[in-house]
C-alpha cells in the first residue's frame, strides 16, 4: 500500500534528524579522542607513549575518521553548514 | 584548564589509603628502592643490602633498572635479564631497558599491522620506529619491568631495587600519576562516545555497532588502570621504602635536595638517606657545611641521615658488604622506619 510506504518512509526521514547532531557530536568526539592520542604529533599534550600504543591496536575507526577529515578539512564551511541545514 | 588543575593538584597530593593493596600478592613482601645521583654508590648499597638480607635467611630478589648496569660487577656475577641464583636466598637480574621497549613495541606492531594496512596517513612501521625513540619510552619500560618484578615479587621476602639516575628515576615514580589522569579522562570521553553510539543505535536499530560493556578501547583502559594502580601501590604502599643515597659533595647534595622535594611532591615518603663514604673525625663538620649538607640535614630533620663509613676500594667484597648491610639492618631494625 502507498500509504504504509509513505509513512515508513517518513518513519526513516524523522528518526534520521533525530540523530544528525549526535552522529556530528560523535564525529567530533571520536576525533578529540584520537587527537588526544595522537596530539604529540602536533604539539599538543600527549599521554605516556606506553598507553598510546597500547591502545592504538584498536583505534583503526578513529584514525580512519581523522584521515578522512583531514581530507576533507578544506570544505569545512559546507560540512558544518550541512549539519546545521543552512 | 580543569584537566592541568587535576594534573597538578595528583602530583602535590599524598597518598591516601595506604592499606588498599593488602590482599595484593607481594604486600608481605618489602620492596627497597634505592635512589641517587650517577656515581653515590646506589648499586653498592643495593648489593649490600640484598646480601645482608640473603646471610639472614630471607628470599631476596635483587634487580638493576640502571642501563649502565653495576649490579652484577658488585655481587661478582655475570648477570643478564633472567633471574641467576647467587646464593641459596638470593636473585638478581639485571633488565636490558632497550630490549624492553624493543620487544613490547614489536609485539604492539604485530597487533596493529592487519587494522591499519589500509591507512595511508598512518605509516604504522614508521610511527613505531619514531615512538622507539620517542621521550618517555625509556620510563615507560622501567614502570612495566616494575610491574613484572611485582608479580615476580610474591615469591620472595623482600625486593631491592637498584635505579637508574635520579632524573629518570623521579620521572618513573611520577609516571602512575600521570597516567592515571589521562586514563581517566580518556575513559570520561569514550563513555561519552559509548553513550552517543548507544542513543544513534536505539534509534536507527541495530545496524549501527556498539558494544558499550566489550568497547575494546574501554576494557584495554581498564586493564592498564589496575595495571598501573598496582605497580603503584608496589611503589608507594606500605612495605616500599626509598633511600636516597649521597655524597658529601655539593653537586650530590644539591641533586638531593631536588629530589627530596619531586618525591615529596609525587606522595613517596622517603625513608632514609643514606650518606654514603661519610668522612670521618674533625673534618667532618667542615665538609658537610662547605657542600650544604648540614643545612639540608636541618631542613629536613624529620628523614633519618645514616653515616655510611668508607670501606676502601674493593666494594665487592664479600665481607665489607656485609658491613655496610649490618649498617642499614640496624637501623632498619630500630624501628625508626616510617
Amino acid at each position: 500500500m502507498i500509504g504504509e510506504d509513505f509513512f515508513e518512509l517518513l518513519k526513516k526521514i524523522t528518526k534520521l534528524q533525530a540523530t544528525d547532531y549526535v552522529k556530528a557530536e560523535l564525529a567530533a568526539l571520536e576525533e578529540i579522542f584520537g587527537l588526544l592520542l595522537l596530539g604529540s604529533f602536533i604539539g599538543l599534550p600527549a599521554p605516556s607513549s606506553g598507553l598510546v600504543i597500547r591502545l592504538l591496536p584498536h583505534l583503526g575507526p578513529e584514525l580512519e575518521l581523522l584521515e578522512r577529515r583531514v581530507a576533507e578539512s578544506d570544505d569545512l564551511f559546507a560540512q558544518v553548514a550541512g549539519v546545521l541545514k543552512i | 584548564m580543569t584537566f592541568l588543575r587535576k594534573l597538578l593538584g595528583s602530583l602535590r597530593s599524598r597518598p591516601k589509603n595506604r592499606n588498599s593493596f593488602a590482599d595484593e600478592g607481594w604486600a608481605k613482601s618489602k620492596r627497597f628502592i634505592v635512589i641517587g645521583k650517577g656515581g653515590t654508590g646506589k648499586t653498592t648499597i643495593s648489593s649490600a643490602l640484598a646480601r645482608v638480607l640473603s646471610s639472614k635467611g630471607q628470599n631476596v630478589l635483587a634487580v638493576s633498572l640502571d642501563p649502565a648496569h653495576n649490579l652484577g660487577d658488585v655481587l661478582g656475577y655475570h648477570l643478564s635479564t633472567r633471574p641467576q641464583k647467587i646464593d641459596d636466598h638470593l636473585i638478581a637480574l639485571e633488565l636490558d631497558l632497550d630490549e624492553k621497549v624493543q620487544r613490547f613495541v614489536e609485539k604492539r606492531l604485530r597487533q596493529m599491522r592487519p587494522f591499519y594496512g589500509n591507512l595511508q596517513i598512518f605509516n604504522a612501521d614508521k610511527f613505531l620506529e619514531t615512538i622507539k625513540q620517542s621521550p618517555g619510552m625509556e620510563e615507560f619500560a622501567v614502570l612495566e619491568a616494575i610491574r613484572e618484578i611485582s608479580a615476580f615479587a610474591e615469591k620472595c621476602d623482600a625486593v631491592v631495587l637498584d635505579t637508574p639516575p635520579t632524573g629518570m628515576t623521579v620521572r618513573v615514580l611520577s609516571l602512575p600519576d600521570i597516567t592515571l589522569i589521562w586514563i581517566a579522562e580518556l575513559m570520561k570521553l569514550r563513555s561519552k562516545i559509548l553513550n552517543r553510539r548507544a542513543y544513534i543505535q536505539n534509534i536507527e536499530g541495530p545496524d549501527v555497532e556498539i558494544n558499550l560493556g566489550n568497547d575494546p578501547v574501554m576494557a584495554e583502559l581498564r586493564r592498564y588502570k589496575s595495571e598501573i594502580e598496582s605497580t603503584k601501590s608496589f611503589l608507594l604502599g606500605e612495605g616500599a621504602f626509598i633511600f636516597l643515597v649521597l655524597q658529601a659533595d655539593k653537586l650530590s647534595v644539591s641533586e638531593t635536595e631536588r629530589t627530596i622535594n619531586i618525591l615529596y611532591s609525587n606522595g613517596y615518603q622517603i625513608t632514609a638517606c643514606f650518606i654514603n663514604r661519610a668522612p670521618k673525625g674533625e673534618r667532618c663538620n667542615f665538609i658537610y657545611d662547605s657542600c650544604g649538607l648540614s643545612n639540608l640535614m636541618k631542613v629536613y630533620d624529620k628523614i633519618p641521615w645514616i653515616e655510611l663509613p668508607d670501606l676502601g676500594r674493593d666494594i665487592s667484597d664479600h665481607q665489607n658488604l656485609l658491613v655496610l648491610g649490618d649498617i642499614i639492618c640496624n637501623f632498619l631494625d630500630a624501628g625508626d622506619v616510617r
